[in-house]
């Protein structure tokens, strides 16, 4: 049986820190409201305005259902294996997506021209 | 027996283990305990390091023949690209380690190298597969968990590796 050596908690360390980078990437987001639901699947992209209405999707094989309503969208049905654009839930702000691997298909909520205020 | 038809046979049997790992991992519900999509706990990681150590031909033999028959049997294209990518990230990863500090660490750290990076790895090729920052989200879950997951395949190889040696020893492998 071989013994853990000090140079392994000094790596495992190194490991953890460079785990917590891509939190950086995530942190200075400005807050937007979102105005717009952006939809991406191999054969294009489509832009929807955010009023209550549902979207039937058909990408690569898979069906999806988008539900819009004012405040944001989420999948409401989706028939690829692993359902996890559905677990996604609803998004509601700018810069968050609902992304589905297996349909190929990404869904985007984009803002406006929103700030959180202006100084001076 | 010739040594090298002993190479392929040794090679064929650890791809076969290493894929009925994973397909252990694909019958345990993982993700109702962990909810991070993708996370796999890599069980099949613990027999390509331990070859690793023994002959890294047949270690990165094992890697491309599990990735590849895993991606067969249970996954699809999109699954394979994915797995190759964190694979070979992990497996040149760890190669690097155990070049540079062999006689500084242990199966610990490099399990722990080769669980971060192969989730680094597949979530790259997510990330170029789909664009955006759309994943970044997930980066540092899934690195920490595959922290963790190598945490313990690494302490589990620390542990048993030289028997497992003896073992393999006994068979003439």
């Amino acid at each position: 049986m071989k013994k853990a050596k000090p140079m392994d908690a000094v790596l495992i360390l190194l490991f953890v820190l460079v785990s917590l980078v891509p939190l950086t990437g995530l942190l200075p987001r400005p807050a937007q409201s979102a105005q717009i639901v952006r939809v991406t699947t191999p054969e294009g992209t489509e832009e929807y305005a955010l009023d209550d209405h549902t979207i039937a999707l058909d990408s690569h094989g898979y069906h999806l259902t988008l539900a819009v309503s004012a405040d944001g969208v989420q999948v409401t049905s989706s028939d690829c294996p692993d359902h996890t654009c559905m677990k996604t839930g609803k998004i509601t702000r700018a810069g968050n997506a609902i992304v589905c691997v297996p349909a190929h298909v990404r869904v985007d909520l984009v803002g406006g021209e929103g700030y959180d205020g202006i100084a001076g | 027996m010739g040594s090298r038809v002993r190479w392929m046979i040794g090679t064929a049997l650890f791809c076969v283990l290493a894929s009925g790992l994973s397909y252990l991992e694909f019958l345990l519900p993982i993700n109702a305990a962990v909810p991070i999509p993708g996370f796999k706990l890599g069980l099949s990681n613990a027999i390509v390091l331990f070859l690793l150590h023994r002959d890294r031909r047949q270690a990165f033999a094992v890697l491309l023949g599990k990735t590849a028959l895993t991606a067969l049997l249970f996954g699809g294209a999109t699954s394979f690209v994915f797995s190759l990518c964190g694979a070979l990230l992990s497996f040149f990863g760890m190669l690097a380690l155990d070049f540079l500090l062999a006689e500084h660490i242990t199966d610990l750290s490099l399990s722990c190298a080769g669980g971060v990076l192969h989730n680094l790895g597949q979530l790259c090729a997510a990330i170029a597969f789909m664009g955006g920052k759309a994943l970044l989200p997930y980066a540092t879950p899934l690195m920490l968990a595959g922290l963790c997951c190598g945490a313990v395949i690494g302490l589990f190889l620390n542990t048993f590796s030289e028997r497992m040696n003896g073992v393999l020893a006994k068979l003439r492998f």
